[in-house]
């Protein structure tokens, strides 16, 4: 059974003035537990329209979502969700953001307080953990959005454009970083960018997108070696994929 | 271990030492000496314009002899009941406006209007209706500062990012979640800005309602010292009205400054 499965899905925005727009339609995605996936399209194509459906943030107007086999109707925390705006609690240091979801969801204390400190520990933030988002790198920060998440153990990891705002050096050290977490963690995750490289380098799969109506144009299975590193985007392998799917957008 | 305690002390002492420190210190003191300058001088007459030195002494007189302190009780304890009962209930009340868009469009138009009038309006009103007793004191300390919080718990509440809100609901927050542990630390600083705009304005108004309508309060007691012509015991009650002004002001800020470390470097001022 995936732990997504997303199908015909259909999202209209009513508009009584300029008339609907319809969002997404006939949107079918599968993803196995694990699996890295990549969503990729230009934007406005509804990436996040979709990853908010998922979550339980917007409704959609026709078809299913179901994330681990239960059907999606609000708000739920089997997605633990990434925005590229990091959207942390700045009134709480790095510690007090991860602590949030076990928190509000009754955790007992000691359970909370051992998932946390194993959470900083894993993603290398325990010197920070007393600092406030203000006084930490975007990269930190991104690093905590998505401990965070991992904190309250999601089905799926849902990532909207996550390094978007990043320089290319940081952006290539989160990448990494990113990969070290899902090999160690097991996770699923679902990665939408804009960016053709980083979809190929991160993903077991990478999905195109077309806009206007939002629909799955191409899947492209990744069969690039893991552990992945920086070589690997100088291989001819690497630019012959990204060439394929930069004409597919 | 001693010496280095004895040794940073100095060091922090010495650090405050800036140029900028004594302009701060050294603006004010010069002002005051030249206020006694003139004064000795004669430039003005004593009975119009009195020394520093004397409304000092006068001050420590009234303090020591105790003819201020029953005055200075009274206004105090007014200016806290009215400056809490009237916080406490603005922030609720900024934070079901802000909230609930039902009450949000009902109070919207009677906010508007009420904002407009100066508190000091409703002043001879108040007593009207509450009396010559401290309930009207309080209530008329109370009613300005209930509305600049309310007003600025509201803007707090309703700037709270959405994305943020969105993020907590994501990590299982239920609504008492999203208004205690999102809503209300996010609009902290606006709702402080309020709290500290409340204490200023509280005491001009409760300084009016004791002129008006009082037998004890510093307001009364500069009122009475005009009757007798005497504009040191005027001025003594002025400075500790400024103290006291200044030191509930400080109490606010340090309060705030405490919950608001996350926001250190943008603290609320000084």
């Amino acid at each position: 059974m995936p732990i997504l499965n997303v199908v015909e899905l259909k999202k209209v925005f009513r508009d009584s003035k300029r008339g609907d727009v319809v969002a997404i339609d006939d949107f079918n995605l599968r993803i196995r537990k694990g699996e890295f996936v990549s969503i990729v399209g230009r934007s406005g194509c509804g990436k996040t329209t979709l990853l908010e459906m998922m979550a339980g943030l917007q409704k959609y107007d026709s078809g299913q979502i179901f994330v681990d086999g239960n059907l999606v109707s609000g708000p739920h925390q089997d997605c633990g969700m990434v925005f590229q705006e990091y959207a942390l609690f700045p009134w709480l240091t790095v510690k007090g953001n991860l602590e949030f979801g076990p928190r509000v969801r009754g955790i007992d204390a000691p359970t909370r307080r051992r998932t946390v400190e194993n959470l900083i520990r894993m993603v290398g933030l325990h010197a920070f953990a007393g600092h406030y988002p203000h006084e930490i790198s975007g990269g930190m920060k991104q690093l905590v959005a998505l401990a965070r998440a991992l904190a309250n153990e999601p089905k799926i990891i849902l990532m909207d454009e996550p390094f978007a705002a990043m320089d290319p050096q940081t952006r290539e050290s989160m990448q990494r970083e990113l990969l070290k977490l899902w090999h160690q963690t097991g996770e699923t995750i679902l990665f939408v960018t804009h960016n053709v490289e980083e979809a190929i380098f991160l993903a077991d799969r990478v999905v195109v997108m077309t806009a206007r109506p939002g629909k799955v144009k191409r899947e492209i299975a990744i069969t690039l070696p893991r552990p992945r590193d920086d070589g690997l985007r100088m291989s001819p392998q690497f630019h012959e994929l990204e060439d394929s799917i930069r004409r597919m957008i | 271990m001693k010496n280095d305690n004895s040794a940073s002390v100095i060091r922090r002492i010495v650090s405050l030492l800036t140029k900028r420190n004594a302009m701060k210190i050294g603006s004010p003191v010069a002002l005051i000496c030249l206020w006694e300058i003139i004064c000795r001088l004669g430039f003005v007459e004593p009975y119009l314009l009195p020394a520093p030195s004397i409304v000092i002494a006068t001050l420590i007189r009234l303090l020591v002899n105790g003819e201020l302190l029953p005055h200075i009780v009274a206004s105090l304890s007014r200016a806290l009941n009215g400056f809490v009962q009237g916080s406490v209930l603005g922030i609720l009340a900024g934070v079901l406006v802000a909230r609930f868009r039902i009450v949000g469009d009902m109070a919207d138009i009677p906010l508007q209007a009420l904002r407009a009038v100066p508190t000091a309006a409703l002043v001879p009103l108040i007593i009207v209706w509450f009396g010559l007793g401290e309930a009207s004191k309080i209530l008329i300390v109370a009613v300005p500062c209930f509305f600049l919080t309310l007003i600025n718990t509201m803007t707090g509440v309703r700037n709270v990012d959405a994305l943020v809100i969105k993020a907590a609901r994501l990590l299982g927050a239920k609504e008492r979640h999203i208004l205690f542990k999102v809503i209300i630390p996010s609009a902290a600083p606006m709702i402080f800005a309020g709290l500290r705009l409340g204490v200023t304005v509280s005491l001009v108004l409760l300084i009016i309602a004791e002129m008006v309508a009082s037998d004890r309060g510093l307001g009364f007691y500069i009122l009475e010292s005009q009757r007798f012509w005497s504009v040191e015991k005027m001025f003594a009650a002025i400075v500790t009205m400024s103290l006291l002004g200044l030191a509930l002001d400080r109490i606010v800020l340090l309060v705030g400054n405490r919950l608001l470390v996350w926001r250190r470097g943008k603290t609320l001022g000084s």
